[in-house]
């Protein structure tokens, strides 16, 4: 093991103990903003995996957040004291009494059009295991689709983009299925064997900085096996590897997947910390700004855009407190925007490793070895 | 069914006058101008304060518009662009970062906010522009109401593509810039000065974005993101008719307009710009290149 | 004699009545080395495209070690052994040389296979002999984008032994290389002479004189004559048909 490598397992190992950590110096306020940062910085890593080691750039990561955020809320919409309320002892959402056609009956399975779809949604696990398997499958198929097809580059930006303003619109329309442009609210605590994660409770906390430490790991773990290489190939040359026989969309549509994953993981997690869903994950601004983060962190580096994602979210949340300094904090957030692409193309994550280079004293030469600026994702 | 036509032929021509600076920006620099929305923006704005400060309609508002936003491009091409040829994807996130720029200027009234000055047509609210009289008043031609607004949007479309058509193609700077869009390094070896030309058509295509600025705000209220849904319906045009095709921003600007008036017409707007996206994926999945294209270099 | 590992049966293409290879035939024996000669727009890149499936053939039969592998897609073709090296280096720039030759020679193609750490000591005792016969050694650690024009191309050569296909098709090795480099080349070539099966298109006829057994001649897409270099260039039809370039020299 190199010291780079060794520098670079330190480094993730910190970050985690440090997230660990925080409830040692934070309210229980600040622990419940700090904790929907670090779902963020799962976003961001999850825009890292699928654009700076597979060269693909999703355009609309949104989706699978929200997504995910939609299965969790709905089962936890059924949790709600709002839902058991209605003089029936079967929970119905409120909004659906609202949108219900005069003299439906008050049931899940037919209050409204399509409203049996939450039937099995009454059912937490349910709800928990669509927000990770939906994302993935949708991504599975829209994957295959596009790479089956050799779809690349700025078309599949204009495809994901596409599929996520489609389903938000979509989402926004169902009205009576999915309360439009309100979203879900008033849910009710996620429970596990009887626990309640109250989102201001430290364990709620700690349940969020877990994942992410396991999403790391594991995402880490993969851009490191034979795997993780045939895709950063794949990302270089789709031909070469194409001729030395791999089947290249399939190694897309599976790292496609995983990402999609993660930001499922996230908007469920979200949606805990939260306590809502809307259709404003599918906003188009939402799903640039993951990209955003994960540009400012380090396209290349998983620990740097998930750090980037944090930075900059904490950075907005502490200068939010007076509206001209949010708005800006927003220019400043373009301005820094462009600088990086201008002059930073690896992030603050690439500029970490060429200082350690410095201090290590390595020639320049095997500094762009060790840490290359892609191309791939820069020629069409 | 003469009316549905009719509103797919507006909505059509609405997204073809967004899209074409797009298309030649696009399609000639191989840049995609995510901040053309804010073009728009800052047109519909110049419409604002025409009004305000000069008390003139928009017929005024359209040459200043163009000449504003073009200035506007211009530096934009100078300052950010113009580091980033052949990187296309780079392009697309620098000018998003330089489109919340811009919006940010506009919301914060150039900075002004800060000491408290406030300054009328700028800020974070709602703005309007009036229509002139002779543009609001409906006539009959035969039973068949016509809507003299709209009509004037696609008779300017109409115009502005064919002077584009006509710069590209019957002049020397066209040609010029056909030849770099085949391949820029033998233009620049045949003597073409690429930079300049680069810088021109990028001014071009954002002036064409404030002429769409100033159209819009005769039928929307204008606000400092309101030209973010607009990049999208105009990128969006441009990837589906191929990259750089004029005709191919035609064709596709004129199918998703009918085909947004079409289902509008039975179903509701949302559902309708919903079958639009869903047309345009399936589309492009099954054309990857768009539906003209040339192989390009 | 051999067995024929690589047979080309009838195969052609029709680009919308552009017809840019037509009923061409050919047999390439195993751990041959056949030269593919021809003017420019003969068709040999097409016809490389056509065995390696990325042009659709729409006539024709090809196969490999007995088995029908036409229209196969690439990966499937390249899995049953077949390499391709192309007339622009390409190798996998932003990785280093010795991770190049690591994905060349994975055994196991598939992603949920490939889903295990990278044993990155054995496999550079792998590779080490790869690296010695390339000549870049030294160069293990550095990005493959940093290399020279002569070094990426040996790199490719690498990572096409380490793939060991069945059959190599390579489009002009030596294009753009000084003479140095090209006499490096061709001394990796005489080492692969033997344990591979070769199909080369090359314009340089010192080169070939230097590397050819057999030397097929392709004009207007059709296979022209075939034989020794002597045979080929006392060919009436090869003479006629490069008459307008003074021959072949």
């Amino acid at each position: 093991m190199t010291a780079k490598s060794r520098l670079d397992i330190l480094a993730y190992l910190l970050f985690i103990a440090a997230t660990f950590l925080m409830p040692a110096f934070l309210d229980e306020f600040w622990l419940n903003r700090v904790s929907k940062y670090l779902i963020y910085g799962m976003l961001g890593l999850a825009i890292a995996l699928s654009w700076g080691y597979a060269g693909v750039l999703n355009l609309g990561q949104g989706l699978f957040f929200g997504v995910g955020a939609y299965m969790l809320a709905m089962s936890l919409k059924l949790a709600s004291y709002t839902s058991l309320q209605q003089g029936s002892d079967k929970p119905v959402p409120d909004f659906m009494l609202w949108n219900a056609e005069p003299g439906a009956p008050t049931e899940l399975c037919c209050i409204t059009q399509g409203s049996f779809l939450w039937v099995p949604f009454q059912a937490q696990w349910f709800g928990l295991a669509m927000g990770l398997a939906l994302p993935v499958l949708l991504a599975g198929v829209l994957g295959y689709a596009m790479f089956r097809n050799r779809v690349s580059g700025v078309f599949i930006a204009i495809i994901t983009l596409a599929t996520v303003l489609l389903v938000r619109l979509l989402v926004i329309d169902a009205q009576p299925l999915t309360n439009g442009f309100n979203g879900i609210t008033d849910l009710g605590w996620f429970t596990i064997g009887g626990f309640e994660f109250d989102p201001y409770l430290v364990e709620t906390y700690y349940l969020v900085a877990g994942c992410l430490a396991v999403t790391l790991i594991l995402a880490r773990w993969l851009v490191g096996t034979r795997a993780g290489l045939v895709l950063q190939a794949i990302r270089d040359d789709e031909n070469r590897a194409r001729y030395l026989g791999y089947n290249i969309a399939a190694y897309q549509v599976f790292f496609f997947m995983v990402s999609a994953g993660i930001a499922g993981l996230a908007g469920m997690l979200y949606v805990v910390a939260a306590e809502f869903a809307s259709p404003t994950f599918m906003d188009l601004t939402f799903s640039i700004s993951m990209v955003v983060w994960a540009a400012v962190g380090g396209r290349h580096s998983l620990l740097g855009a998930c750090i980037g994602a944090i930075l900059i979210n904490t950075i907005e949340a502490t200068v939010s407190e007076s509206e001209i300094f949010l708005e800006a904090w927003k220019a400043m957030i373009g301005l820094l925007f462009v600088l990086v692409v201008l002059y930073l193309p690896r992030g603050l994550a690439g500029f970490a490793n060429d200082v350690v280079d410095r201090l290590t004293g390595k020639s320049k030469k095997q500094r762009e070895a060790v840490a290359p600026v892609t191309q791939a994702s820069q020629t069409e | 069914m003469a009316e549905v036509i009719f509103i797919g032929l507006s909505l059509a021509s609405i997204l073809l006058l967004i899209a074409l600076g797009l298309t030649i920006t696009y399609g000639a620099m191989g840049v995609i101008n995510m901040a053309h929305g804010e073009m728009v923006m800052i047109g519909a704005y110049t419409a604002v304060w025409t009004q305000i400060y000069l008390g003139l309609n928009i017929f005024f508002a359209l040459p200043l518009a163009f000449m504003v936003t073009a200035a506007l491009g211009l530096v934009i091409e100078r300052v950010v662009v113009r580091r980033l040829y052949g990187r296309l994807l780079d392009t697309l996130l620098a000018t998003w970062g330089v489109a919340i720029l811009i919006q940010q200027a506009i919301v914060l009234e150039f900075g002004f906010t800060f000491f408290n000055i406030h300054i009328e047509g700028l800020g974070p609210g709602l703005q309007r522009v009036d229509v002139p009289e002779v543009l609001r008043q409906t006539f009959d031609i035969g039973g068949f109401v016509v809507q003299p607004y709209r009509s004037f949007i696609i008779l300017l479309t109409i115009a502005l593509a064919f002077l584009t058509w006509w710069l590209l193609f019957r002049t020397r700077y066209g040609m010029q810039v056909r030849a770099i869009m085949r391949n820029p390094s033998m233009a620049a070896a045949c003597g073409i000065d690429v930079e300049r030309s680069n810088a021109l058509t990028f001014a071009f295509g954002s002036g064409l974005a404030g002429v769409a600025g100033v159209m819009m705000a005769g039928f929307k209220t204008v606000f400092p993101d309101m030209g973010t849904p607009m990049v999208v319906d105009g990128f969006m045009v441009v990837v589906l008719g191929g990259v750089g095709s004029l005709l191919g921003s035609i064709a596709s600007a004129g199918l998703l307009g009918q085909l947004n008036g079409f289902v509008a017409s039975f179903t509701n707007d949302i559902l309708a710009r919903a079958v639009v996206f869903g047309a345009v994926i399936l589309i492009i999945m099954w054309r990857p290149r768009g539906l003209f294209s040339f192989k390009g270099r | 004699m051999a067995k024929d590992i690589l047979k080309i049966d009838g195969i052609g293409v029709d680009f919308g009545g552009y017809r840019a290879v037509e009923s061409f035939s050919m047999s390439v024996a195993d751990g041959e080395l056949r030269v593919l000669l021809g003017a420019n727009g003969a068709g040999k890149t097409t016809l490389m495209d056509l065995i390696s499936g990325r042009t659709r053939a729409t006539e024709g039969k090809v196969y490999l070690d007995g088995k029908d592998i036409t229209n196969w897609q690439e990966h499937d073709i390249a899995r049953a052994g077949l390499g391709r090296k192309f007339q622009i280096p390409s190798v996998f720039k932003d990785l280093s040389v010795a991770e190049n030759l690591e994905v060349a020679g994975m055994r196991d193609r598939t992603v949920l296979r490939n889903l295990r750490s990278r044993k990155r000591r054995s496999a550079r005792r792998d590779m080490f002999e790869v690296l010695e016969l390339i000549g870049l050694t030294d160069k293990a650690d550095e990005r493959a984008g940093t290399l020279s024009h002569g070094e990426t191309q040996w790199l490719e050569l690498g990572i096409l032994i380490r793939q060991d296909p069945k059959v190599i098709l390579l489009d002009e090795p030596t294009a753009g290389m000084t003479q140095e480099e090209t006499q490096k080349t061709s001394l990796i070539f005489k080492g692969l002479k033997g344990q591979h099966t070769l199909v080369v298109v090359e314009h340089d006829m010192s080169f070939v004189r230097e590397i050819a057994e057999i030397i097929t001649v392709m004009h207007l897409g059709k296979a022209l004559a075939q034989g020794s270099i002597a045979e080929i260039e006392s060919n009436e039809a090869v003479r006629e048909a490069y008459l307008g370039s003074g021959g072949i020299h």
